[in-house]
């Protein structure tokens, strides 16, 4: 097996890993980018606990070779606040009491921003399907879509 | 109207591992990275019941980059493991009992090495017959799972003349109620790393329970408990699923043979294979009531199948026959349960051990009572309702702690407010609970440290494990309110063996009674030499200063105070250290071994819930649309805390009632995985109504119980009932699984 | 993941040549999210991987000489926001959008759903009701077939070693043509089909069916046509009371399908419900009534 060399921007900084091709992207940024809030929860694109955006679309990491991310964006929690200030999302989970165990907590924040990004005022229905790939166990999801809302200034 | 005068707690705090949290730098026990580090993984039987004829590990050992495959005869100390009875090897020695027993665990450099050992590994098994149900394991000539017989355990308790009442009553309404294995699937699978550090192994895990770990460890390595330390790392959810031993045992043995950290980090496939589950029960239930709606007796039978190994089983037993004849005054009583071993998955602690399940049966039975008397659902309910001075069928008197009646009555007022049934497939259904906190008649003691620090900051260390539900902002917000200081001035540490003291499992809600006592306990003594101090420099008695919002003052004039800076500095003075350690276990007896007579818990939790529900009578579909929940929690810490609680709880009600189960065939289970095991998305859970409801009595900290697992109970036999009352149909099993709805529909 | 050596084309041209090198041992990766799992589970040996989720040339959808032109590497979600399906092709828009999850659609693309041909795949059951044609491509030259020929008398499909899928594609719905699919599954997101339907009616000027195309999912390994309820639509007007005996005839076509399966008697009759919202979904498209979902 040859190792290969993948260069991408990671949370706006430029990157390039070598690496073996048999890693999923979820390993390449929790192994080879110190990118722990990227969580495995089942490998196999159920949960969302993997999302990352690439290119600003919400893709769960489980489900993607590391070789194929070269030359994209990738953006991950630990990119998602700026010089020690917390992204707005970050901020209203926290007001709304969204968190429980935490697990669900990177991907549902960064599914949250993809929407965001696209649509700064998403209705409820529009939120819930936006987060639909993304399974919590532990807060019925009612405050998470309050803390989407907040963020939203709904 | 809040109930009591409080400073910290009722409100609404930012929880202690928020922040941590929403900026991913959290670290789980699958985070943790240590140098030299190898990876494990564990080699399990394919086969439910059987011997061991042949096991090679020859050519796993020879892949480079293995380090060890350990099998039992590598076991230094004991090799059985269990929380209530030591039936689980940590490693087979005599037989396989299930579908996934560990057979022998390997350490290698890297986690693909570990899967490739694991595939070279080959093993031969003398099989045996496998007991796959509760009928196979009653048959006397059956094979035996464990020892003499596959009975696990029988409970009986008895109150009143049943017979006798039954002849009496107007109307008796009866049916037999099935609740199947069900999976917590936590979204963090069971992980853990290992390593040893100047003659002690310390164990990261992902857990409940780090002291029980610790003991579990210990005896495993044949090691004094002090030589073993526990820390509960960030832990991704648990519902009861991460109070047995999952990794800890096998990453102390892989490390203390290798002398390099170790690293386990289960698939999802495999933490819900071996991980225990919601015991299957069968319960067959007989109400009898006058034809005003009074209550008059109770008969239960139940079955249920704890699977290989006992795990939490006995206490899901003895609670289930504790509760099951629901939140009542039920004057005669009769229950007798049954619980087998058999080789099917483990069964165990999951949210409410065996409440749920009875919740289903006692409200099933008064959905029907409510039909047949043609009465309101919720009339009958506060009729029949226990209150202050209700005598239980364990012969408890209960105080004045009892706020059931106005769960209902809070519960109805809402639902006139937001129900919206109009159409012919909608329907509304009321489910209620109740649920002792704490363990059923044992003692379950906890115990904090607490230390007020010179600037008035405080360090608070507490065994209890915080796995999300939040119980360090609980601890936090309790030793804030005693001392008089705030939320933020409290920082707490949590369920390390190395420096908090015992706190118990964090399950049947007893964290925040219990934990929370001990931290009310500990910040008392601790303000013992405050006061006295205070007191002291104010020239008043000690009696009348009172602590708040960061002051010290006297009750008789506010105006001698001191600033708790103040206070402090004056402690400094005078060579005082502010201390306290505290400890507090339930006030309750042990139950009588033959009618289960006595106090088992020394205080109760109330729900109410009612659910709109509209059926698909097309294809079957069950559409959760409302669910109102409240809950008597004596008193809120967090508000928002307590609403996350119920939210997130008849969210996993609705997943029992419509979307979960477990299939197994031949102990082996058919849906390990996500998207075969479906619990419910954000596209379908209902809109949720939390409310709140407070009641007197000071037996928890400041009046509070425990609201983790009661947040769950109600909305499950809600949801049935309210199916139930759509479509005029009786349900006796869940879940109400379209296919199960349509067969009702078209017969 | 066993090891392999990973390769990711810019153009279909190279990844044709790669593939011509590798040919059995090789596998091909578009959006990944059915092959990473079987990698991730050790379930597939294979030498070199093939990337070709960057060749850009294979990612459109657009109409072209009175055909709607869909590109291998167009996810679902590209479908789900394409303006021209969502208006005027409702069928494969609802198809889409229904397909797994955000992350999924982002990821998953029409070729591989095609490709792989699962019998939970949701858009062959659409495709094969708009009578797609799938145009396959090796470095010797390329071919195209009908998509009913492409999964028949095979265990899957009949694409060679060396080819890639790059495209399907099918006639432009015309205005006198509806379309509309239905997926029944187990709860709201994250869905499994249980069972699926995808229909086509065109009806002439005078308001009756000239043509039917009616296509089963999720009951056998692979979609099936249903001529018996084709043949039954035909000439009839459109309207509830034609479509109403459909509920009956695909509750038959089911029992006929799966006779001794367990999942039978649900399947049998939920497809009725199934059938009844599809069909008033074709309805609304004709703006006749108001559909269902
Ligand atoms: C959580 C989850 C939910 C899902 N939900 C749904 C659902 O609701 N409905 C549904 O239909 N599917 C669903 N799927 C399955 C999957 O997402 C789809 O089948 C998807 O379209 C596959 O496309 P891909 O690009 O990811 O395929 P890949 O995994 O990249 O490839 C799949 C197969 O097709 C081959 N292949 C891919 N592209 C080509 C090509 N152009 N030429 C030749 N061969 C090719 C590959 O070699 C491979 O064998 C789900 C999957 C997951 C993980
Ligand atoms: S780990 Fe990737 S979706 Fe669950
Ligand atoms: S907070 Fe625990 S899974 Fe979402």
């Amino acid at each position: 097996m040859d190792k290969i060399k993948i260069s991408f921007i990671l949370n706006d900084k430029p990157v390039t890993v070598e690496t073996y091709p048999n890693k999923r992207v979820v390993d390449l940024l929790r192994e080879d980018c110190e990118c722990t809030s990227v969580k495995e929860g089942c490998s196999e694109g159920e949960c969302g606990a993997c999302t990352v955006l690439v290119n600003g679309t919400p893709v769960t990491s489980c489900l993607m070779l590391a070789g194929q991310i070269e030359g994209d964006s990738i953006l991950t929690l630990e990119g998602l606040s700026k010089d020690g200030e917390l992204d707005k999302l970050q901020t209203s989970f926290v007001e709304a009491g969204a968190v429980q165990c935490g697990y669900c907590t990177p991907g549902m924040v960064l599914s949250a921003k993809a929407l965001l990004m696209k649509n700064p005022h998403p209705t409820h229905e529009e939120i819930r399907r936006a987060l639909s790939g993304n399974l919590c166990r532990c807060t019925g999801y009612t405050k998470i879509f309050k803390a989407v809302d907040m963020a939203a200034g709904n | 109207m809040a109930l009591r005068d409080l400073a910290v707690l009722g409100k609404a705090n930012v929880k202690k591992d928020a922040y941590n949290k929403i900026t991913g730098e959290a670290k789980f026990a699958a985070d943790l990275k240590f140098d030299h580090m190898l990876y494990g993984g564990v080699f399990r039987s394919t086969v439910p019941h059987a011997t061991i004829k042949r096991f090679d590990a020859s050519k796993a050992l020879a892949l480079p980059g293995v380090a060890c495959v350990l099998t039992s005869k590598d076991i230094p100390g004991g090799n059985r493991i269990g929380i209530i009875l030591k039936d689980e090897p940590v490693l087979v020695d005599d037989k396989i009992r299930r579908v996934g027993d560990a057979i022998a665990i390997v350490a290698a450099e890297t986690q693909e090495l570990v899967e490739e050992a694991l595939e070279l590994m080959e093993v031969e098994y003398d099989l045996l017959e496998p007991i796959l149900s509760y009928e196979d394991a009653m048959r006397e000539d059956s094979a035996k799972v464990h020892g003499e017989t596959n009975l696990h355990m029988r409970k009986h308790l008895e109150s009143g003349d049943v017979d006798a009442a039954f002849a009496q009553c107007d109307v008796i309404v009866e049916g037999t109620y099935t609740t199947n294995m069900l999976s917590h699937m936590f979204i963090e699978p069971d992980a853990g790393v290992a390593r040893i550090e100047d003659g002690v192994i310390t164990v990261y895990a992902s857990t409940q329970n780090a002291h029980f770990d610790r003991g579990e460890v210990a005896r495993t390595m044949g090691l004094p408990n002090n030589k073993v330390r526990v820390v509960q790392v960030t832990t991704g959810g648990g519902f009861g699923g991460k109070l047995d031993i999952s990794v800890q045992c096998h990453l102390a043995l892989l490390a203390n043979a290798t002398g390099r950290p170790v690293k386990m980090v289960r698939s999802r496939k495999e933490s819900t294979d071996v991980s225990a589950k919601r015991h299957p029960m069968t319960m067959k239930a007989k109400t009898g009531a006058t034809k005003d709606g009074k209550i008059q007796a109770v008969e239960v039978f139940m079955t249920g199948d704890t699977g290989a190994y006992a795990s939490y089983g006995p206490a899901v037993i003895v609670r289930a026959v504790v509760h099951c004849m629901g939140p009542y005054e039920v004057p005669n009583v009769r229950v007798d349960a049954d619980f087998v071993y058999t080789n099917n998955p483990m069964c165990g602690a999951f949210r409410g051990f065996g409440v749920p399940q009875v919740s289903v049966c006692h409200e099933g039975q008064m959905n029907a009572l409510a039909k047949a008397l043609n009465m309101d659902p919720i009339d009958l309910r506060i009729l029949n309702a226990q209150r202050p001075g209700t005598v239980l069928a364990t012969g408890q008197v209960l105080d004045e702690a009892v706020g059931f009646i106005e769960t209902l009555q809070e519960a109805k007022k809402k639902a006139a407010e937001v129900l919206d049934t109009c159409k012919e497939n909608q329907g509304v259904g009321v489910g209620c609970m109740w649920y002792g906190v704490g363990n059923t008649g044992l003692p379950n003691p906890a115990a904090a440290f607490v230390e007020v620090l010179p600037d008035a900051s405080v360090n608070l260390m507490v065994g209890c494990a915080d796995i999300g539900q939040g119980s360090s902002t609980v601890m936090a917000a309790i030793a804030a309110e005693e001392l008089g200081l705030s939320y933020d001035d409290i920082h707490v540490t949590s369920a390390d063996t190395m420096v908090t003291p015992e706190g118990g499992a964090s399950s049947a809600s007893r964290q925040t009674f219990i934990s929370g006592n001990a931290t009310r306990i500990a910040c008392k003594q601790a303000k013992e030499t405050l006061a006295q101090t205070a007191a002291n420099f104010l020239n008043v008695p000690k009696e009348d200063l009172i602590f708040r919002n960061r002051m010290v003052y006297s009750s008789k004039d506010p105006a001698i105070k001191l600033t708790y800076p103040e206070l402090m500095a004056e402690m400094k003075k005078w060579g005082k250290l502010a201390v306290g350690a505290g400890a507090y276990n339930p006030k309750t007896t042990y139950l009588d071994a033959k009618t289960m007579a006595g106090i088992p818990y020394e205080i109760y939790a109330y729900g109410t819930t009612i659910a709109q529900v509209e059926v698909d009578t097309s294809t079957g579909e069950v559409d959760v649309q409302k669910l109102i929940s409240a809950h008597d929690v004596g008193q809120a810490v967090d508000r928002e805390m307590v609403e996350g609680q119920i939210e997130g709880g008849m969210v996993m009600a609705q997943g029992f009632a419509v979307f979960e189960k477990i299939e197994h065939e031949k102990g082996k289970i058919k849906n390990p995985i996500f998207s075969k095991y479906l619990i419910p998305t954000a596209m379908d859970v209902p809109e949720i109504y939390p409310i709140i409801v407070e009641c007197p009595g000071e037996a928890g900290p400041f009046g509070a119980k425990g609201v983790g697992e009661p947040a769950l109970i109600p909305g499950i036999p809600a949801i049935t009932n309210a199916v139930e009352n759509a479509l005029g149909q009786r349900f006796f099993e869940l879940p109400l699984m379209p296919t199960e709805v349509m067969k009702k529909i078209r017969g | 993941m066993k090891a392999f050596n990973f390769y990711s084309p810019r153009t279909l041209t190279e990844a044709l040549d790669l593939l011509d090198k590798c040919k059995s041992r090789a596998t091909v990766i578009a959006g990944g999210t059915d092959v990473v799992i079987e990698l991730t589970e050790r379930q597939r040996d294979t030498d070199c991987v093939i990337n070709i989720n960057k060749i850009d040339e294979l990612r459109y959808c657009k109409v072209e000489d009175g055909k709607v032109k869909i590109g291998a590497l167009t996810t679902f979600t590209d479908l789900e926001n394409n303006s021209y399906i969502r208006e005027n092709v409702k069928g494969l828009h609802s198809c889409a959008a229904h397909v797994g999850s955000p992350q999924i659609r982002n990821l998953g693309t029409i070729g591989g759903n095609v490709v792989n041909c699962s019998v939970a795949g949701d858009s062959p059951t659409t495709f094969m009701a708009l009578d797609a044609t799938v145009v396959l491509q090796s470095k010797t030259g390329k071919r195209e077939m009908k998509l009913t020929d492409f999964y028949a008398n095979c265990k899957k499909t009949q694409i060679a070693d060396n080819e890639l899928m790059t495209e399907i594609y099918f006639d432009a719905p015309a205005k006198e043509v509806a379309t509309a699919t239905m997926k029944l599954g187990k709860r709201k997101a994250l869905v499994i089909v249980v069972v699926g339907l995808a229909v086509l009616i065109e009806k002439d000027d005078a308001g009756n069916i000239s043509r039917a195309q009616v296509v089963i999912g999720g009951v056998s390994p692979k979609p099936a046509r249903l001529p018996k309820v084709e043949e039954y639509l035909v000439g009839k007007p459109v309207s509830k009371c034609t479509f109403a005996p459909c509920a009956d005839l695909l509750s038959d076509a089911v029992r006929e399908m799966i006779p001794t399966r367990a999942s039978m008697p649900y399947k049998k009759e939920g497809v009725k419900g199934v059938s009844d919202k599809t069909f008033g979904q074709i309805l609304a498209d004709f703006g006749l009534q108001e559909g269902g979902r």
